[in-house]
This record gives C-alpha cells, sequence and structure tokens, in this order.
C-alpha cells in the first residue's frame, strides 16, 4: 500500500497503518538515535519517544509523501531534547551566518565520520548526520531544521572543520 | 562517493539493530498510546456493566442488551502480529483473521481478538481488560492469563499450549495448536472454555468458524550427518505462510542420560548466511534402541523468500551455562526446488 494512503488511515486512527509507517522508517530511525547517542538503551528510548509523539501530531502531517522527512525531524529534535536533559547544554545558539565555499564543505578523506562525530557536539553532529547519512541537500535539511541555508552551510563548514582538528590531534573543545 | 563517505555507509550499515527489542518499544508506544485514549471509556463502559446485569445474567447467557454493551468494550484489536515473526508476516498479508468476541464473567472481560489457521498451526489470540483489577491484585496471581481451558475443533478436544503477557491495561495471551493434531479439513469449528482466570473460576466461551489459509508445500529431505557423538537427520520441510516447519531426528549416546532436549536448538541459514528465526519447537518424542537415543520432533522457523533455493540448517546445544556449542559438522545442506 502506497504511504500516501497509510498516512491517510493512520491520521483516521489506524494503529496498524501506522504500524506500517513506522516499520518502513524504524531502522533508519534507529540508526540516527544510535548515531547521536552511541548507546542502545538510548537510542531505543528515544525511537520509542519519537513514536508516541509522531502518533500524537500525525494529524498536523499535512503533505503525506513527505511523513519520512516529518518524522525524521521529530526524531532529531527528540534526540536534541534527550541529550539536553542529560547534559544540561544549549544545543541551537545562534552564530554569526559565514560565507562558505562550496568547496569548504568537502571531507578530508582521513576522516573516520563513524568515529569523529563522537567528539562534536549535538548541534555540528545534526548536521553531520543529515548531509552524511540521510543524504540530505543544503536545502533539505534548511528546511527540516527550519533555518536559513546559510545557517547550515556555515554549520557545516565548522563541522568538517573541526573533525579535521581531530585528525591533527589538537582538542577541539578549545 | 569518497573513501571517508563510503566508510561511514558502511560503519552505520554495520550498526547492530536489536530487532526484537526495537520492535517492541514500537509496539509499547502504539499500544500505550491507543489505551491511554481508551481509559475512561473503559471505567465507564464496565461500571455499567456490573451495576445493570450481574444480579440478572447467571454466567454463560448473555443477553442482547449484554451482547451490544459487550461489544462495546475497547479491547486490543491485535495480538497474534506481536507473537513471533511468522505470525507478523502473515499478519501484514491480511492472513490473520480479527474475530473481536469478548465474553464477560466475574467482572472479567476477555475478548478473542484473531485467529491464524494453517497447516502448521492454529493460534488463538486474546486479550484480558484489567480495568477492573488493581494492579496490587496482579501480584497474588499466579497465571496471569488463561490457566484452565477447553479448546474443541469439530467436537473433538485438542491439547494446546499457552503463553501470556502483561502489557499494562491488558494481559495477552495466545493458544497454540500444532498440526500434528489440527483436522486436515480447509474449514472447521472452533469452540473455546475457559474456565479459569486470574485465579476466578467461571465461564467464558466462545464458538466460531475458522478457515485454513493456503495449503502447505513439503519438501522431502531424508539427508542424515554424523560426527563422532551425534547424529543429525532431516527428514521433511513444510513450508506455510507463517512458518518453515522442519521434521528432525537427532541422535545422542545412550549414555547421555543427562542430555537435556530443551537445549537443543537449530540455525537455519540461506546462501548468503542470513539467519532465520526459529519461532518455534514441537514436543520431543525419544525413541531407545540398545546403543543410542534418538529425539524426534519438529522445530518452526520463520516463513523464509520464494527466492531462496539453498539453505543449511545446523543443530546448536546451550550448555546451563548460557554457552552454545554450534555444531558446524552436523550442518545439512537442503536444495529447495523452484516451483
Amino acid at each position: 500500500m502506497k504511504i500516501e494512503k497509510l498516512v491517510v488511515r493512520a491520521q483516521k486512527g489506524d494503529r496498524k497503518a501506522f504500524l506500517r509507517l513506522v516499520e518502513s522508517e524504524q531502522t533508519k530511525l534507529y540508526k540516527i538515535a544510535f548515531l547521536y547517542t552511541k548507546n542502545k538503551e538510548d537510542a531505543l528510548d528515544i525511537v520509542q519517544e519519537t513514536i508516541y509523539k509522531a502518533i500524537d501530531s500525525i494529524k498536523s502531517l499535512k503533505k503525506s509523501q513527505y511523513f519520512s522527512t516529518w518524522i525524521t525531524k521529530i526524531l532529531i529534535n527528540t534526540a536534541l531534547d534527550f541529550i539536553k536533559k542529560r547534559k544540561n547544554v544549549v544545543l541551537f545558539e545562534t552564530e554569526n551566518v559565514e560565507r562558505v565555499l562550496d568547496k569548504e564543505l568537502i571531507l578530508d578523506e582521513r576522516i573516520d565520520l563513524y568515529r569523529a562525530i563522537d567528539l562534536l557536539n549535538e548541534r555540528y553532529k545534526t548536521f553531520i548526520i543529515l548531509r552524511y547519512f540521510k543524504d540530505l541537500t543544503i536545502s533539505q535539511i534548511a528546511e527540516l531544521l527550519e533555518i536559513p541555508e546559510g545557517t547550515v552551510k556555515s554549520s557545516l563548514h565548522r563541522a568538517i572543520q573541526m573533525l579535521r582538528v581531530t585528525i591533527k590531534g589538537e582538542c577541539i573543545n578549545e | 562517493m569518497s573513501n571517508s563517505l563510503r566508510k561511514f555507509h558502511e560503519d552505520v550499515d554495520s550498526i547492530y539493530i536489536p530487532k526484537k527489542e526495537l520492535e517492541k518499544v514500537i509496539n509499547t508506544a502504539i499500544f500505550h498510546n491507543q489505551k491511554q485514549s481508551s481509559v475512561k471509556k473503559i471505567v465507564y463502559t464496565s461500571i455499567v456493566a456490573v451495576i445493570a446485569f450481574t444480579l440478572i445474567l447467571g454466567s454463560g447467557f448473555v443477553s442482547p442488551t449484554m451482547a451490544k454493551m459487550l461489544s462495546s468494550i475497547p479491547y486490543l484489536d491485535s495480538v497474534l502480529q506481536y507473537q513471533d515473526k511468522g505470525l507478523h508476516i502473515v499478519n501484514g498479508k491480511g492472513m490473520v483473521t480479527s474475530i473481536g468476541e469478548t465474553a464477560m464473567d466475574k467482572d472479567i472481560p476477555i475478548t478473542i481478538t484473531d485467529v491464524y489457521f494453517d497447516d502448521a498451526r492454529l493460534e488463538i489470540g486474546y486479550s484480558i481488560s484489567l480495568e477492573n483489577l488493581k494492579v496490587g491484585d496482579l501480584k497474588e496471581i499466579p497465571i496471569l492469563g488463561v490457566s484452565t481451558a477447553k479448546i474443541s475443533i469439530d467436537g473433538k478436544q485438542l491439547g494446546y499450549s499457552g503463553s501470556s503477557d502483561y502489557r499494562g491495561n491488558y494481559i495477552i495471551g495466545t493458544f497454540t495448536i500444532l498440526e500434528n493434531i489440527l483436522p486436515s479439513s480447509k474449514e472447521a469449528e472452533l469452540k473455546i472454555e475457559m474456565m479459569d482466570v486470574l485465579n476466578k473460576r467461571g465461564k467464558w466461551n466462545f464458538q466460531f468458524t475458522i478457515k485454513k489459509v493456503k495449503e502447505a508445500n513439503s519438501v522431502a529431505v531424508g539427508k542424515s550427518v554424523w560426527n563422532k557423538k551425534y547424529n543429525l537427520t532431516i527428514n521433511e520441510m513444510k513450508f506455510t505462510p507463517s512458518a518453515t516447519r522442519v521434521e528432525y531426528e537427532f541422535d545422542i549416546p545412550k549414555g547421555e542420560t543427562k542430555f537435556d532436549e530443551h537445549s537443543l536448538r537449530f540455525i537455519l541459514t540461506d546462501i548468503n548466511g542470513k539467519r532465520f528465526e526459529q519461532i518455534r519447537s514441537g514436543v520431543v518424542h525419544f525413541e531407545q534402541t540398545t546403543e543410542r537415543t534418538k529425539l524426534k520432533s519438529v522445530v518452526y522457523f520463520e516463513p523464509i523468500p520464494k527466492s531462496s533455493t539453498n539453505m543449511t540448517i545446523i543443530p546448536v546445544i546451550q550448555e546451563k551455562s548460557g554457552v552454545e556449542d554450534v555444531l558446524d559438522d552436523l550442518g545439512i545442506s537442503i536444495i529447495l526446488n523452484k516451483k
């Protein structure tokens, strides 16, 4: 059954339809949660909380074909809330938007991204996950996070610079 | 794609997915939300039932008014899909029949939620609403579910196995009848009489027609492999929509009196090494000869895709310590001919 039909049914309260929608996304959702926490139990908690929120707000999904993006956004916000509660940090402070050239967004070949993202804060981790795991474009990331494209570019740029710093062995917290 | 990105994708691909736990949290999230919206309705409905009907109706008799009230008691509409992978698959294909019939006695409403019937098994799902019970009362109850029931098909009483699980405001459970005692007919009359539920004796009766889903395909295997100690023979494989059934014999030396048949399980893989989940085991029959003891039984795995042509089955003995002894040298390869 097409996603659009399942969403319509789920919005009418059909739990089985909702379950089928979630089943098509569950592996991706778990992996994103795991990339944030690198902990199975925490990742499962985040996925569960995401489903609760998604059920409560499914009626607000206006374009049913965007179910995947919509639930990913809920998951990211849930993951960030989860981490915020644990670490008591501010995650999305405003920053000066610098002009970034596309060539500055190229990853260094030497970076072991899977391990290196553990050293990033959650803000930069989010951009790296969305860009390199979900393969979203800059404009798609901007739309999902509801921030300007320029902010996405500069944040990605800063994240990649930090990853380069980790290769050089410097402390990225300075 | 750059090497860095390629490696990242490879690393992400190899993230271990705890499938059972993930499915459980998803199902819990959906159940939890469902029961949250139903709680108030349950409380009011049952109060009306208790006041208006307890003194008037004897157990086993359902007046039209009571029947209408029973039909409005919220219940979990599907239990079987959460029991094992095979049932989950057939539920997704629309092969599990929703029943939704509720019987009430001793303030306990029990609903037969769904039924599945094929050549390998008959599965009956039920849910018990706990709105009339306090959580503290449950601690005193030795079996959270149906303790005693009679299950008859076409008038003949059959043996069954049961399992149940506590899920917040519900207990969900299943009755399983395996194929060696099931009727061969495509349709049958099923009668369920529950007599002992949550430490209360009463009568909760159900009767309805069940229909078998499509017929099974069988493959005669007849292969044996020996090692120094054991022998494994695979006699037959049967494929139903909900399960892959493997009939086996496992020989052990007669001197191994401490061999626990429950410690024996199997791994089923395809040519790519993909494992298929074992979902059930049958009753083990023992045959003694002068030097050997033969264990004869069946084991059920999740359904395998039609594209699978080459399967391998390997026995595993699990010690009490939890250590598993995978008997690779007893692995049997089975070629499945495509029809």
